[in-house]
């Protein structure tokens, strides 16, 4: 075999190797991708629980207060007419 | 072919393949980047669909025991605002016994108890207020009650008196029997219809 032959055979394997490289850098880059996004995504929805929580928290809070003063008006509208029954209940 | 053309020919043809090695390698590269792109995004979406239905399903369950816990309040506002309406009836009820048509309205209530009774001797258990009012009126029921039973009926005052707004327990000669017809008693059981109070009170939301 003349020198130029090795030499050529050298530079062949060294681009294999060289391509090696280059293709385990990238799944190595693809994984990362996939870690990251999946840390990510669960990262930023483990923060939205305590906000989501407290947020249900205040919507039913609200719903009920509403519903609490509702009623409380009501009752005082309708108090005298209520107290005139039992009155009435009690007298026969 | 001369040997210092083959040597050229080597390596042209090595640097063509060398570099058809690396071009393929990079275009590979490339597809498996995309490729890793790709599945981030799909995992990033499904994980996102996953956690949305966890957290969803976490703030529904606290929520129904927030729930709970607020129907409880109402319950108990409900129930505060009917006792306000029983103390209004009742302070009401104490201011009538000293009106002009509770004297009417006592031997009434004796009356109601024995006919409940139906029996021929009484004893009318009532506070100390309504001692004089009932005594005058007791001619006249022990009247009334010997025309309808037809027998002569006897009714007697209980020496003892008994704390109450007014009205009368009416017990039988042996005290085997009694009739709670006090005004105490008729509230205590308008007090457990309270719905038809809350009916009024916060209308069909009851």
């Amino acid at each position: 075999m003349i020198e130029e032959e090795k030499v050529a055979k050298q530079q062949i394997l060294d681009a294999r190797e060289e391509a090696k490289k280059i293709l385990s850098k990238a799944k190595e880059k693809a994984e990362l991708m996939v870690s990251e996004a999946k840390g990510a995504t669960e990262k930023a929805w483990k923060a939205k629980i305590p906000g989501a929580l407290k947020e249900r928290s205040k919507l039913v809070k609200e719903r009920y207060d509403k519903e609490a003063a509702r009623l409380e008006d009501l009752a005082r509208k309708n108090r005298k007419k209520a107290v005139d029954f039992v009155v009435k209940s009690v007298l026969g | 072919m001369s040997i210092e053309t083959l040597k050229s020919d080597i390596q042209v043809r090595t640097k063509e393949t060398v570099a058809k090695i690396l071009k393929e390698a990079k275009l590979e590269a490339e597809k498996i980047v995309e490729d890793g792109k790709a599945r981030a995004g799909d995992i990033k979406s499904k994980l996102s669909e996953r956690l949305k239905r966890e957290l969803d399903e976490k703030t529904s369950m606290g929520g129904a025991t927030e729930e709970v816990e607020e129907k409880k309040r109402i319950a108990t506002l409900k129930q505060g605002l009917i006792d306000e309406v029983i103390k209004d009836a009742e302070a009401g009820l104490r201011k009538f016994v000293k009106d002009e048509d509770y004297k009417k309205m006592l031997p009434e209530l004796a009356a109601e108890a024995i006919n409940e009774l139906g029996e021929n001797h009484f004893i009318l258990a009532i506070n100390a207020d309504d001692k004089k009012l009932m005594k005058d009126a007791m001619h006249d029921l022990q009247k009334r009650i010997s025309e309808k039973t037809r027998n002569e009926a006897v009714v007697k005052l209980d020496d003892e008196t008994i704390d109450c707004i007014g009205g009368v327990v009416v017990y039988t000669e042996h005290r085997e029997r009694s009739f709670d017809n006090t005004i105490d008693a008729r509230l205590l059981k308008c007090r457990d219809e309270t719905w038809q109070i809350a009916q009024i009170l916060f209308g069909g939301n009851a």
